[in-house]
């Protein structure tokens, strides 16, 4: 039966214990993992080399597996390769038999929970016990893991000793923390000495040497893998390394990650030996490296960050956005390898592609392109209304330039009662919104059209084509005007770009085919007439993005590198040396006008968010709060839908109270048209671009110094 | 500040003790750790400072001068369920993360000593401190060609966040981890 995502948002956003559980986990771990990578000497480096090992360990998948076959067994192990969970399943269950094994005692694995090997040989009558705390809370609550590293972060103090007292047969469970896990420690020591079998997982595996990198913080895996006699160990095909000195990469960014820390308490390299059964499981790992899509889906070491850093995890959780299994973006593309893509359609919409797990990954995996390649092939999967519906929202260009032609009488339609709930009802969308509206001339109409005394050519030393993206010119063709006259009393030599749209919304409704066309024509358009020492300048920062990020995916090599290297977001322009220098000297220095900053993620997932609060920050007549929050949870077209109406409003609001509350007054700017409607529609704060403010200022201090 | 002080503090962060001292100290500061928490026995791996075979007895008669029981230890761990400490030595330490490297054969007992008993204590020589994981790796990879099978890092105490995200120490292996740098 197909879910009810909307039902299952609202669920998750109205779950108190739930919130409290993911911002508290989320948070401290977002902290604590920006410390431990701050002090990483080369971490951009270390990212690049373990992106590298990756690639090559999949790219020579093969070699590398019968070369860890032989390592194993020279030292008296045992690899098995299964194809899929029953294969797995069915060499455990002969060896149960073979070895009279009745007790288990198993560690966290998320391959066995991929083949629900657990449950599946506690059919067969043995007693698999989880021995990581949080898996084990989890085994007793008879639910799933709703994170890697942390699979119990949801459950409460409370919930907790309910387990326990189910679990231990207490009438009123310790409330503290210390004394539950006393508890825990002591029923769980019994069973390790009494199990005849442990079942672990594995981090790593070394061709080389034979060798399981494992890592943890508790001590179970130790005991797991090394107090019985037999030693099951599962891991995906995908976890083979060719040599040792190759962890070192890994054990540095792994935990770093993970969980912030330099390195978790325990980090084992088990050494093959008699007893040790390596079951190697491919179970659609296979198929994912077949696929160039979503090969580097299994570049994953599988450390969470990206669920973490993710605006639309941290608001539901793991139960909400993910599969049967694997969660997050990252889950999108394991799931659609290991349960196909029926499985993954169903939550992959909730990546907003803003890019903010591409920023932590430590094996820098496109996750945003993950979802978005399989939204594409979703698609074929839908109904002919909600295609129809994806082309129209995807294809904003075509009917924003109706729009802009018939503004009036459009408008009006469009915002009538009436009007909006058909277009609601046809889109998908969610009928509380207000969309928004065209204006009429266009930016592009206006700009051209300006009267000369407008126009300001100071010099022509930096020639800067600017990109007129759907937003700006159909809806916000003031932001376009100020940013034309700000670059202009800069002395910037400033042409409008010839571009079509940048595809950025065909690529958040799938039409992958759309948006390869657009960025083709961009490229033929924009690259010949580039000269020298031009920059071509964006102002809406998801097209920026779809430029510089998601094109590489759609161009040739030469094409996608020719435009990442010139296509500059128009703050980030402005905080060039050169560039702010005059315009440091153009503001007016007395009385500061107050402001607060709302970054777009997508500037954040760019690398440019930091310089543009830096210039903000040093400009003379500007007093800039920002505020730090992940998302504003629009994200294009993503806030208008009806399924994840509640997520949008749920995000929105807490970036609106945090303007509200560390704005001390000041003016609420933001570059992103979504970020701006969210302000807009949901605190009826009026935020510009902060180049709209930029322009302001400088024209009060040229109307003063005339 | 030295590889030695860094590391010392690096470990104090994930909560493990150390101590500095000179050889001839260490036998009885053993012994007065032990006294302080009441262990009766103890598990001593054997080799407990790499390379230098005198200091196993030398530990054992200072231990049982104070009436700790001493067990060996053997493949078998089932005698050792109830052992209150464990010492072991270690191959290297890492400075910058307060990181010890212990090895040895699978299943043996530095394995159950530094992972059974709630207390282990690890020995180490100055001289055997890194500077980086990256140092220390190269100790490894020697170890493992003299005959060393299999290791592990570790980092402070066993600890668990996975009730009500409150840190604990002790989950499964030790509750304390003290360190005595042999200078």
């Amino acid at each position: 039966m197909p879910r009810d995502l909307a039902r299952e948002i609202e669920d998750a956003l109205q779950n108190g214990n739930l919130q409290q559980a993911l911002a508290g986990f989320t948070g401290a771990v977002g902290f604590l993992r920006a410390q431990a990578i701050a002090d990483l000497p080369d971490y951009e480096g270390l990212r690049g080399r373990a992106r590298r090992i990756k690639a090559e360990a999949i790219e020579n998948l093969d070699a590398l597996l019968e070369q860890l076959k032989e390592s194993v067994e020279a030292r008296g192990g045992r690899v098995v390769f299964a194809r899929d969970g029953e294969e797995a399943l069915r060499y455990v269950r002969d060896l149960i038999r073979a070895h009279g094994v009745r007790r288990i005692v198993k560690s966290k694995s998320m391959t066995a929970e991929e083949i629900g090997l657990a449950e599946r040989l506690e059919a067969l009558g043995v007693s698999v016990l989880e021995t990581d705390l949080g898996e084990r809370i989890v085994q007793l609550a008879r639910e799933r893991p709703s994170h890697l590293i942390g699979p119990a972060l949801h459950k409460t103090l409370d919930e907790v000793r309910g387990v326990f007292r189910e679990w231990l047969g207490l009438e009123d469970p310790p409330r503290e923390p210390a004394e539950l896990a006393r508890l825990a420690r002591q029923a769980l020591r019994d069973a390790f000495f009494e199990a005849e079998m442990g079942i672990t997982g594995a981090n790593f595996a070394v061709a080389e040497t034979g060798h399981l990198m494992l890592v943890e913080n508790e001590g179970n895996i130790r005991l797991t893998a090394r107090l019985p006699k037999v030693h099951v160990a599962l891991m995906g095909v995908e976890k083979v390394l060719p040599a040792l000195e190759d962890l070192t990469v890994f054990l540095k960014l792994l935990p770093r990650s993970g969980t912030g820390q330099k390195l978790t308490s325990y980090v084992s390299l088990f050494a093959p030996r008699p007893g040790l059964h390596l079951i190697v499981l491919d179970n659609g790992r296979s198929r994912l490296r077949a696929d160039p899509e979503l090969r580097e889906a299994l570049y994953c070491i599988r450390c969470g960050a990206c669920l973490d850093s993710c605006p639309s995890y941290q608001a539901v959780g793991g139960h909400v956005f993910g599969g049967r299994v694997y969660m997050g973006g990252i889950g999108t593309a394991w799931t659609a390898g290991v349960d196909g893509l029926e499985e993954a359609a169903e939550f992959h919409g909730l990546c907003t592609s803003c890019g903010r797990c591409t920023e932590v990954c430590p094996v820098k995996i496109d996750i945003p392109w993950l979802n978005t390649a399989i939204r594409s092939r979703a698609r074929q999967l839908e109904s002919p209304r909600h295609r129809r519906a994806a082309r129209v929202l995807g294809e904003i260009d075509r009917w924003a330039r109706w729009g802009s032609l018939l503004a009036p009488l459009g408008n009006r339609a469009l915002h009538s009662g009436p009007g909006r709930r058909l277009v609601a009802r046809a889109l998908g969308l969610d009928p509380e919104r207000t969309l928004p509206k065209f204006a009429r001339p266009t930016f592009r109409a206006q700009a051209r059209t300006r009267p000369r005394s407008q126009r300001q050519r100071l010099g022509a030393v930096d020639g800067v084509k600017l990109f007129v993206d759907c937003f700006t010119n159909h809806f916000e063709p003031g932001v376009g005007l100020a940013a034309l006259r700000v670059l202009e009393r800069l002395g910037v030599r400033v042409e409008l770009a010839r571009n079509v749209c940048c595809g950025r919304a065909a690529l958040s409704q799938g039409l992958l085919e759309r948006a390869r066309a657009l960025a083709n024509e961009n490229a033929r358009r924009l690259l010949p007439e580039l000269r020298e020492g031009e920059t071509i300048v964006g102002i809406e920062p998801s097209c920026v993005a779809a430029l510089r990020s998601e094109y590489r995916h759609l161009l040739p090599p030469k094409e996608a590198e020719g435009l990442r290297e010139r296509v500059r977001d128009v703050m980030e322009f402005l905080a060039e040396p050169e560039i702010s220098r005059r315009l440091s000297e153009l503001l007016p220095s007395e009385e500061p006008k107050k402001v607060v900053y709302h970054g777009h993620c997508q500037q954040k997932a760019l690398g440019s968010h930091g310089a543009i609060v830096a210039l903000l920050r040093d400009l003379p007549g500007l007093e800039v709060q920002t505020v730090e929050v992940a998302c504003c949870g629009m994200a294009g077209s993503f806030g208008y839908k009806r399924e994840f109406a509640a997520l949008s409003r749920h995000l929105g609001r807490r970036l609106v109270g945090l303007v509200e509350a560390q704005g001390q007054g000041g003016e609420p700017v933001a570059c992103g048209f979504s970020c701006r409607s969210q302000l807009r529609d949901l605190g009826g704060l009026r935020a510009r671009h902060p180049v709209q403010i930029l322009d302001e200022l400088l024209a009060q201090s040229q109307e003063g110094s005339l | 500040m030295t590889r030695t002080e860094r590391f010392v503090q690096e470990l104090a962060r994930v909560g493990g003790t150390a101590a500095v001292l000179a050889p001839p100290e260490v036998p009885a500061h053993v012994a007065g750790l032990l006294r302080e928490r009441g262990a009766r026995g103890v598990l001593l791996a054997p080799d407990p400072l790499p390379g230098e075979p005198a200091w196993e007895p030398a530990l054992r008669e200072a231990l049982e001068g104070e009436g700790v029981t001493v067990v060996r230890g053997a493949e078998d761990p089932a005698g050792l369920r109830e052992v209150p400490a464990g010492i072991t030595g270690a191959l290297a330490g890492v400075a910058e993360s307060g990181t010890l490297l212990l090895g040895g054969k699978p299943r043996g007992p530095w394995q159950w000593a530094s992972l059974l008993p709630p207390l282990h204590v690890a020995l180490v020589r100055e001289e055997r401190i890194c500077a980086s994981l990256d140092e220390a790796f190269c100790v490894l990879r020697e170890s493992l060609q003299e005959g060393v099978e299999e290791f592990v890092w570790i980092t402070g105490p066993s600890r668990t966040a996975d009730i009500a995200i409150t840190l604990l120490l002790g989950m499964h292996g030790p509750k304390e981890l003290h360190v005595v740098v042999v200078s």
